[in-house]
């Protein structure tokens, strides 16, 4: 690809004036039926007629003058290289000129929707390496799909050029590769990695259907269903829908990873996933500022593991995520780490030990503070002004059940280790989240103190890292003073 | 590293924004009684009185408290922020993370000739509040000269080690 100017792929101006057409096609159908009749059998009279030939007018030339804008602003667009820097100029009634440093691309990212699919194009994705912008892209081109992997390599050479790389030290092969996930993979991967949550919501509301279907005549039932004249076969209907909906979720991940594949090459790692909406991530190994290692709950039950990576500028949806292993064995996943990603893979979770014994105390006494809030406190002023508390005690044992579950689960789950360049932190209540963060990633620290940790001289609280809004915070459990200095320490090696 | 205190303005600035954060919970609380006629109830007065109660003496001790607890310190390598009275909380920001510092007066800062400096990283901001004025203005001044240092540093290719 040479560096002269050039437009993008003018399919851009059917993709960005389609959603308008979609919208003003259905409005002219929705309308059709009432129209169409008078036109043809004449029952209009002279004013209406009127008013109806400019409305269809205005219907027929305002997709024109859509479709017209978008011509002229693709026309119009420039995109251009020029030595470090990659130049969009825009000479519409707006004029814009934005420049953008290659140096500090972050990652250079290629997807594909049908529609681009069927036309051989693909849409190419660039992210800047800064915290301000890091939730959405900075920069998305549409071209076919040659010129696209040849930009797309221009961009990386020139980078390569112009960029000292951090982790100098790899000991990882270019080429170094996770084999490309079978059907069976995916599927384990779709069915461990349902969240907490939404499984909470799957029994409740499968427990609760059966419940209604089988049972309809108690009291809830009633409660809820006050028809008891339905249908029993709308229930069923109603039950079938919340499954397949559920089920949906899962189909629609097993697409979404459909040929999931995790390469090495040499200073950044390829990833490409993708059935309907084929995704290709090219990140730089120095932008990858964690590895997030997640265990959901079903996960967790077969002692299954699977790895993310939290860098910037990874897409805009929750879709898109920067995967690098799926749900797997410890084995596995070590070993895919080492061979595809050797930098975070200096220490293993075998390295974590839980917080010292006294923080059991403070768990135990956040317990019953939470217990005496949510559960004591409105069970005695139910007794005092209900008339009967009996209605309400299944719902306070529930909630008191879920207190002293959630508080040991979270126990459970706390783990650390500071070694000299990576440290292990690891929080989470039914989905257990291991982070492994290179001490050099860490921006900022807050440490945080209640009365209670006060008295043991125990110090919790936050490391602060350069990642979209929700991964920018790690939380780290109850440390001593000199755990807490060694993890200063390690934040600032060149301080004495 | 040496830890700096604040001045007596602080004290006053706190008082008068705790004063004002009090005044507007009590009209808060005094509105939804009111609204939903409660006055008339023993138990919603209970709570409303031990509530108010709270908020006064919480007015009254918790500036003075969080004056005293409240300090900050910087040198060559970092700043290190230490504040509040029940749940103290600790921020170090190391100073080659520093990507932008900016000075920030609210309405009743400027009362006093008290100023915030927010310091920002990559991973967010951090504040350091009631300064004078032209102690403010001094911080500001160093670590923007520290920050040109380090870039300058990264540019001509090394890493702050």
């Amino acid at each position: 690809m040479n560096k002269q100017p050039f437009h993008c792929h003018p399919s851009i101006i059917l993709e960005k004036a389609g959603g308008f057409l979609v919208a003003w096609l259905l409005i002219l159908l929705s309308q059709a039926d009432e129209i169409l009749p008078a036109l043809i059998y004449g029952t209009f009279d002279a004013a209406t007629l009127k008013t109806a030939l400019f409305f269809l007018i205005f219907m027929l030339t305002l997709p024109v003058l859509i479709a017209g804008y978008q011509f002229l602003v693709w026309k119009k667009t420039w995109i251009s290289l020029d030595e470090n820097t990659l130049i969009i100029e825009r000479n519409t009634l707006m004029h814009r000129k934005n420049t953008y440093s290659i140096p500090h691309i972050a990652n250079i990212n290629t997807e594909q929707n049908l529609f681009e699919l069927v036309l051989h194009t693909c849409r190419v994705k660039i992210d800047l390496e800064n915290a301000t912008d890091a939730e959405s892209t900075d920069i998305s081109i549409i071209l076919s799909c040659r010129k696209a992997q040849e930009l797309k390599n221009l961009i990386l050479s020139l980078r390569e050029n112009s960029s000292c790389q951090t982790w100098t030290e790899s000991s990882s092969k270019a080429g170094s590769s996770v084999p490309c996930a079978s059907f069976p993979e995916i599927l384990r991967h779709c069915i461990c990695s349902l969240s907490g949550g939404f499984l909470i919501i799957i029994i409740v509301v499968l427990a609760v259907s059966i419940f209604l279907l089988f049972d309809g005549d108690i009291y809830l039932g009633e409660l809820l269903w006050e028809d008891k004249n339905a249908d029993f076969s709308m229930k069923v209907l109603a039950i079938g829908f919340i499954v397949i909906s559920y089920g949906w979720q899962i189909v629609r991940k097993l697409l979404a990873f459909y040929h999931f594949t995790v390469f090495r090459l040499e200073h950044d790692l390829s990833i490409r996933y993708g059935f309907f909406r084929k995704q290709d991530y090219t990140i730089p190994v120095k932008n990858i500022q964690a590895v997030r290692v997640v265990q959901a709950p079903i996960a967790r039950l077969l002692g299954l593991y699977e790895a993310q990576l939290v860098c910037i500028g990874i897409g805009d949806s929750s879709e898109e995520l920067a995967q690098l292993t799926l749900c797997c064995k410890k084995s596995i996943l070590y070993q895919q780490m080492s061979e595809i990603l050797p930098e975070f893979s200096t220490v293993t979770m075998e390295h974590m030990h839980k917080p010292v014994r006294k923080t059991r105390i403070i768990y135990c006494a956040s317990l019953i503070f939470q217990l005496i809030c949510f559960c004591l406190l409105p069970g005695c002023l139910l007794a005092c002004y209900a008339e009967s508390i009996g209605p309400f005690l299944p719902g306070i044992f529930c909630a008191a059940l879920f207190l002293i579950l959630h508080q040991l689960l979270r126990f459970h789950c706390q783990g650390f280790y500071l070694g000299n360049t990576m440290a292990l932190f690891s929080n989470g209540s039914l989905t257990k989240t291991i982070m492994f963060l290179p001490f050099q990633n860490i921006q900022h620290l807050c440490l945080k103190q209640d009365p209670l940790s006060r008295l043991f001289h125990l110090q919790r609280g936050s490391v602060y890292i350069l990642a979209s809004m929700l991964s920018r915070e790690i939380s780290f459990p109850y440390l001593e003073a000199e755990e807490v200095e060694r993890l200063k320490k390690n934040m600032m090696p060149w301080k004495n | 590293m040496k830890f700096e205190k604040l001045n007596k303005n602080a004290l006053k600035c706190m008082y008068t924004a705790a004063g004002l954060g009090v005044l507007v919970s009590m009209a808060g609380f005094t509105f939804i009684m009111l609204y939903f006629s409660l006055f008339s109830n023993v138990l919603a007065v209970g709570i409303y009185t031990f509530l108010m109660i709270l908020l006064a003496i919480n007015g009254i001790i918790s500036p003075p408290l969080r004056c005293k607890r409240y300090r900050y310190a910087i040198d060559d390598e970092c700043i290190d922020i230490r504040e509040g009275w029940l749940w103290i909380e600790e921020h170090v920001v190391p100073l080659n993370r520093l990507h932008q510092i900016s000075m920030n007066q609210g309405p009743i800062d400027r009362i006093y000739g008290l100023t915030k400096v927010v310091v920002t990283t990559a991973g967010g901001e951090v504040t350091i509040r009631f300064l004078e004025y032209s102690k403010a203005q001094q911080i500001a001044d160093r670590l923007k000269v520290k920050i040109n240092e380090l870039a300058l540093v990264t540019q001509n290719g090394g890493r702050h080690e």
